[in-house]
């Protein structure tokens, strides 16, 4: 995917349209309808710019205006940049950043590659730090008494971890090797994605798996766990007359493309999914929160607010299930992948 | 809104960096002391669970053993206090016959000693009355008897055997 971009292409910003519209507004000529059906139109940029600035990455984190972390930005075009903050990137004259996107002053055109610490990337380190400090608070416990029933937060932790190895690994992988050395991956993933769903329902957090480029990247590890198991496991072989699907010679030449396909549609399935359900719950409350901007009316707010306390709700649920089924559909995989899935299909 | 459908490469690199290398550092500081430790308790678990159900076959087995020495020995008492019971019925028989046996030659005795006693009183009295008489004739003989005179010799000698 090609990252070059024509940013000055773009509309302009529309927060600034935005004070324009203020201005337009308080201007005496009122009787023109076409004024106002442009008024709507940008109120509703408005609107979209709140939901990008919610949604989308940054080179920076912003809390609120209480406080605003400079991430460093690293870009590879003719050379390799780095700067220890967008302002000074900016300041040193060949980038600037326009609308969250970093392009050249000169051409307008953006870089190569754009590898910045964002504010999507400082969740992930977030969410491991949570991560980590949970494991290490619980470490001592199983150092010092390994036998002894566990206790407070670690219950809720072994209950995570006893979940995803009993419930999603060993009952969809059937080598029980590979299932036990696949557990810490599993474990490791489910409390990944679970965390940075969480991240994103907390006052002035980012949901990361949001994003695209992060389930995709999640779903590429998916994608060479699925894979590699099989091939480790069953040998390189077997592998390839997986291909096949289990059907004579006759189907062959549509079983193989098919299967070939669905050795790529499965990742693409998980990064959809994960990215959409996280997606859409952020789109409603904001657009439920918009409803009061664009109607400019109190009347409205207890429905809007009432409507996304609701979805909030619903999206704490979502989150749990959404990284229980991330988990759930790559053991389904790794399963299917190993060449268990005629036996599966048999049965049920 | 395009943008949100955009994958950014940076940020999908990271984020497969930042997988694999957190994935590395969890599994080397946690999988031993945690994963591990979790299998290990439960093997441990397991193993006192069966060392428990073979400890409570064992229990079973004795308690059926003792269950059956109590059967007996309960057996075994009911037999004894039976015969006892027998044992002490003809003992209460035999010391009733006895003691009758004894009242009755007690009270055959005192009967015996009372008929005796009678007899001895009798003899007695036999005697007073003969001596009163021979007393009585020896006044009447000393003396003029006259009818009234012999009428009260007599009933002076009865008062006094009465008052004796």
């Amino acid at each position: 995917m090609s990252t070059q971009k024509n940013i000055n292409s773009q509309p302009e910003n529309p927060i600034n349209n935005h004070n324009e519209l203020n201005m337009h507004s308080t201007h005496t000529d009122t009787t023109s309808a076409h004024t106002e059906a442009k008024h709507n139109a940008k109120e509703g940029n408005v609107i979209t710019e709140m939901l990008n600035d919610h949604l989308l990455d940054h080179h920076g984190y912003n809390f609120y205006d209480v406080f605003h972390i400079n991430l460093p930005v690293i870009i590879y075009d003719d050379a390799l940049y780095t700067y220890p903050s967008i302002h000074s990137m900016e300041e040193a004259g060949i980038f600037k950043e326009v609308h969250h996107d970093i392009i050249r002053n000169d051409t307008g055109q953006a870089p190569k590659i754009d590898l910045s610490i964002t504010a999507l990337v400082m969740f992930q380190w977030i969410a491991m730090i949570i991560i980590f400090t949970s494991f290490f608070i619980i470490k001592k416990r199983y150092v010092r008494h390994p036998n002894k029933a566990p206790k407070g937060f670690q219950n809720f932790i072994e209950l995570g971890i006893e979940m995803v190895r009993d419930r999603i690994v060993k009952v969809n992988i059937a080598d029980d090797k590979l299932a036990e050395k696949l557990t810490p991956y599993f474990v490791f993933l489910w409390l990944f994605i679970f965390v940075l769903n969480f991240l994103g329902l907390v006052p002035g957090g980012h949901s990361a798996t949001g994003n695209l480029a992060v389930t995709a990247g999640l779903s590429i590890t998916a994608y060479f766990v699925i894979n590699g198991s099989a091939i480790l496991t069953k040998g390189i072989g077997h592998w390839i007359k997986e291909f096949t699907g289990g059907a004579p010679i006759g189907l062959w030449l549509i079983m193989i493309p098919i299967e070939i396909l669905s050795m790529f549609t499965k990742p693409f399935a998980l990064t959809v999914r994960l990215f959409a359900n996280m997606t859409a719950g952020h789109v409603v409350i904001l657009s439920l929160v918009g409803l009061i901007f664009i109607f400019k009316s109190f009347a409205v707010a207890p429905i809007s607010v009432g409507f996304s306390l609701f979805i909030n709700l619903l999206e704490v649920l979502v989150a749990m299930i959404q990284a229980y089924v991330f988990t759930m559909l790559t053991a389904v995989f790794v399963g299917l992948a190993l060449g268990h899935g005629e036996e599966h299909e048999t049965v049920h | 809104m395009e943008k949100l459908l955009t994958v950014n490469p940076g940020l999908l690199f990271w984020t497969i960096v930042n997988f694999l290398v957190f994935l590395s550092v969890f599994i080397l500081l946690f999988k031993k002391p945690i994963l591990d430790a979790l299998k290990n308790r439960e093997l441990y678990i397991t193993e006192k669970i069966e060392s428990a159900e073979s400890k409570l076959i064992m229990a079973e087995e004795k308690l059926s053993e003792a269950e059956a020495r109590i059967t007996n020995a309960t057996r075994e008492v009911n037999v004894m206090m039976a015969h006892e019971r027998e044992n002490a019925a003809d003992l209460i028989n035999k010391a009733k016959q006895e003691a009758d046996k004894v009242r009755q030659e007690k009270l055959d005795n005192a009967v015996r000693e009372i008929k005796i006693s009678q007899e001895k009183a009798f003899q007695q009295l036999k005697q007073e009355i003969a001596s009163m008489v021979v007393l009585a004739t020896e006044k009447v003989i000393s003396e003029k008897l006259t009818s009234e005179k012999d009428f009260e010799l007599i009933n002076n000698q009865i008062e006094k055997l009465s008052k004796n």
